[in-house]
């Protein structure tokens, strides 16, 4: 029986590589028999992941995953799994191969961190399914330019091997992926991204578009495995590791911003840190409105836009400090003032409705200690997470004018913070601002 | 007894339209020069009615057989001969006639009261033009104040012709109105009082502005309420004045009026409210971000560790939205399971 669902399998896979190499670039034409015979081989270890509507029974989104370790047990990313983490009632996952042989997949243990997911296939007996091959994953990382392929199910048009190239960690991430130079696209989440000796290097997580793609390190696959003894035994279990593991992680990273280089570099009248970390990224600064404008605004903007996949509608983690200098000679007071309270801000990430609460806020005027004889308009917001409790989104706004036609704006946003590691970097923050010398 | 007699023709409101004083016997009233009162008016007899003093010194009126009788205004039934009692109004033909007696009780004099004054002072020429004046300073001020950019006159005229035409408009419609019910119209008056109730209402936004500029959140609730009683106190201001200009109701009647117009949107206002709060759920930041110059702040800023105490309890805030959020899940989700198990049941 399983001979005959491999023989199956293989069948397919010809027609789907036939496929690929029709819109493959010229070194994969060049190198096609190569990655043919790889691919054959990996082929059976490869499937398709869906989370089916329990009561339609329809797909309801689709993706990849690979085999890792016996007792039927693949890794996938967790975004391609979330709803039936999320709405077990509504949403069951079921694996496939392009044959059209299915079977139900069980939830086992899952890393929202690093969007990873490992579940276990059943046969028709409700046993462990006796999957036909499985993947091993690489022990020697690759270097810069090391050729990679990416298998999986784009688009869902049927499993499909990318060839591409390996870029190294990415550095503007506090949780580092690779950089993949090859296309990625909806569907292939959750495939394995594998050296010439078919290896697995990473699992593949995201597409930024023009090849720019990013893998998951299978370091982080490897860890997850060695949690499977220790997993949670039901959802609500699940559901708790999952909120203690995003707290955990962002305690770790807020610690980490405050350990960072918080050298002050000149900003306007001020002294403002930028990038604390390598992986923060600032931009800004000077900004020309053009001569239509009648007042000068320089901006510093420094993000660490590396967010948690929750949801469809919803995601946490990303970090935003924004300092904003205003001036003018052409305006008065008060359309200074009125210019300068335009200024809005708004929550960095993706909420739903009924992910979050409202905001509460607090606003006053502050005294900040290194910024005396100023005295500073302070907003700061917060809200929570309906089902990921204990995290917070905080949001911190103080306006300040030295003279009626300067203005001073500083800001940060948290999202998915603990309120102690909140606390903590509220501090951090008002402590790095000063008057230059 | 009653030596002298008044005898006065009313208008449809009971306003006065003519008053005269007899010291006679007898007195004829009829459309004919020859009477002591002339009707001017086809539905009274050219001798129509006769009022005569018996010798006992009672007065009666006497229908001289006209084609329209006389009746009392209260009453359907025509009278031949009735006794008369001080204050009675009779219809002849379709006039109304009030007879008083000359020792008839009038009420006390109303003192002038300054505010009356006021109003009526506010109908002085140059007041008025005064009034103006002030009112298109402080729109152009508060217009070139709220300009970011180059102001513009074109921009200040459409933004305020508007406003100007409804100012005029309610002033003529007032005045019409006054004029329809025979009270006559005190037009420059009108116009000077909604001068200076706009002008008081900016001088109060503006108070509330700074007011909120200074204040922390704990008081935002408070000006905001301050904010609507202020609209309402001036638009009772308004109408208060109207009816006394325009109308001249008596100071409880104006009050009154005032107050039940006040209430009436009040009302719709609530009622507004609670319609479109299912709408707009979505409010966003509880917080203003009004600014002014620096040199209107008068209140003392926190320090730090008084500014994070208040933050602390944000966090216990949302966890109580949080239980109440999840609350209010779990019961819709409760109803929709109920709805669905309803569904199967009577379709079974």
């Amino acid at each position: 029986m399983i001979r005959k669902y491999t023989e199956r399998v293989r069948l397919i896979g010809l027609g789907v590589l036939f496929g690929v190499s029709m819109m493959a670039s010229n070194l994969a034409l060049a190198q096609q028999g190569e990655y043919s015979e790889l691919f054959e081989t990996l082929k059976p270890g490869l499937f398709i992941v869906e989370s089916v509507e329990r009561i339609s029974n329809n797909k309801h989104s689709v993706g990849s995953g690979f085999a890792v370790v016996g007792d039927g047990l693949m890794a996938t990313n967790y975004h391609v799994v979330a709803d039936a983490v999320l709405n077990p009632d509504q949403y069951a996952l079921r694996f496939k191969t392009k044959d059209g042989v299915e079977g139900p997949l069980e939830l086992v243990v899952v890393d929202v961190l690093y969007d990873l997911a490992i579940v276990r296939a059943h046969d028709a007996a409700g046993q462990a399914a006796r999957l036909p091959y499985y993947f091993s994953l690489a022990e020697q990382l690759p270097v810069a330019g090391d050729p990679v392929l990416a298998l999986g199910n784009p688009l869902d048009l049927g499993l499909s091997i990318v060839p591409g190239t390996h870029n190294g960690l990415l550095k503007r991430q506090f949780r580092q992926n690779f950089h993949f130079t090859g296309a990625l696209n909806p569907g292939m989440s959750g495939g394995p991204a594998v050296n010439l000796d078919g290896d697995v290097i990473g699992v593949n997580v995201a597409g930024a578009g023009n090849s720019v793609s990013f893998l998951v390190p299978v370091e982080r696959v490897a860890a997850l495995i060695r949690q499977i003894s220790n997993a949670p035994d039901s959802l609500q279990a699940q559901r708790v590791q999952i909120v203690e593991s995003i707290r955990a992680h962002q305690d770790e990273l807020i610690d980490d911003l405050l350990a960072g280089d918080w050298t002050l570099e000149e900003f306007g009248p001020l002294m403002i840190p930028r990038e604390i970390q390598p992986y923060v990224n600032c931009t800004g600064n000077a900004l020309d409105l053009g001569s239509d404008t009648p007042w000068q605004q320089s901006t510093s903007n420094c993000v660490l836009n590396d967010r948690i996949y929750l949801s469809r509608q919803l995601d946490t983690g990303p970090i935003e400090m924004f300092f904003g200098w205003y001036h003018s000679n052409e305006l008065n007071g008060f359309q200074f003032a009125r210019m300068f309270e335009q200024n809005q801000f708004f929550p960095f990430n993706r909420t739903g409705d009924d992910d979050v609460t409202d905001f509460e806020c607090v606003e006053q005027w502050l005294d900040v200690a290194r910024l005396e004889s100023v005295p500073f308009k302070s907003s700061y917001c917060v809200r929570t997470y309906l089902d990921y409790p204990g995290l917070y989104d905080v949001l911190f706004v103080a306006r300040g004018q030295p003279e009626d036609t300067q203005g001073l704006q500083a800001h940060y946003t948290l999202a998915g913070v603990g309120q102690a590691a909140a606390g903590r970097f509220h501090q951090r923050f008002l402590d790095a601002v000063a008057w230059k010398e | 007894m009653n030596e002298s007699v008044v005898v006065e023709v009313l208008g449809t409101t009971n306003n006065v339209l003519e008053r005269k004083k007899f010291s006679q016997p007898t007195i004829e009233i009829g459309r004919a020069f020859s009477n002591d009162l002339i009707i001017n008016d086809e539905h009274a007899d050219a001798i129509h009615a006769r009022l005569e003093k018996t010798a006992e010194g009672q007065w009666s009126i006497v229908d001289l057989d006209s084609v329209n009788g006389i009746r009392r205004a209260k009453g359907r039934k025509t009278i031949d001969r009735s006794p008369v009692q001080s204050g009675d109004v009779f219809l002849l033909g379709r006039n109304k006639v009030r007879i008083f007696f000359g020792d008839h009780p009038v009420a006390p004099a109303v003192r002038i009261r300054w505010v009356e004054s006021l109003l009526l002072w506010l109908g002085k020429p140059w007041v008025l033009i005064a009034m103006i004046a002030i009112y298109v300073g402080v729109r152009l001020t508060a217009s070139y104040f709220s300009t970011i950019g180059e102001f513009k006159w074109s921009n200040f005229f459409s933004q305020n012709l508007i406003e100007a035409l409804w100012f005029v408009a309610l002033a003529v419609i007032v005045y019409f109105l006054s004029v329809l019910f025979r009270r006559g119209g005190n037009f420059m008056s009108h116009v000077s009082v909604l001068v200076a109730v706009f002008l008081l209402s900016a001088l109060i936004d503006f108070t509330l502005r700074v007011a909120l500029f200074n204040a922390g959140d704990a008081r935002y609730g408070l000006i905001s309420h301050l904010d609507a009683i202020a609209g309402y106190l001036i638009i009772f201001l308004y109408l208060w004045s109207v009816l006394y200009l325009a109308f001249h109701f008596s100071l409880k009647r104006r009050t009154i009026i005032s107050l039940a117009v006040l209430g009436f949107i009040f009302i719709f206002n609530v009622l507004q409210d609670q319609m479109l709060s299912g709408w707009f759920d979505d409010e966003g930041f509880p917080l203003e971000q009004a600014l002014l110059p620096p040199a209107f702040l008068i209140s003392e800023p926190l320090t730090q560790a008084a500014f994070e105490d208040q933050t602390v309890d944000l966090f216990t805030r949302v966890e109580e939205l949080r239980v109440e959020a999840i609350e209010e899940r779990e019961q819709a989700e409760a109803e929709r399971l109920g709805d669905a198990q309803l569904g199967i049941d009577s379709e079974g």
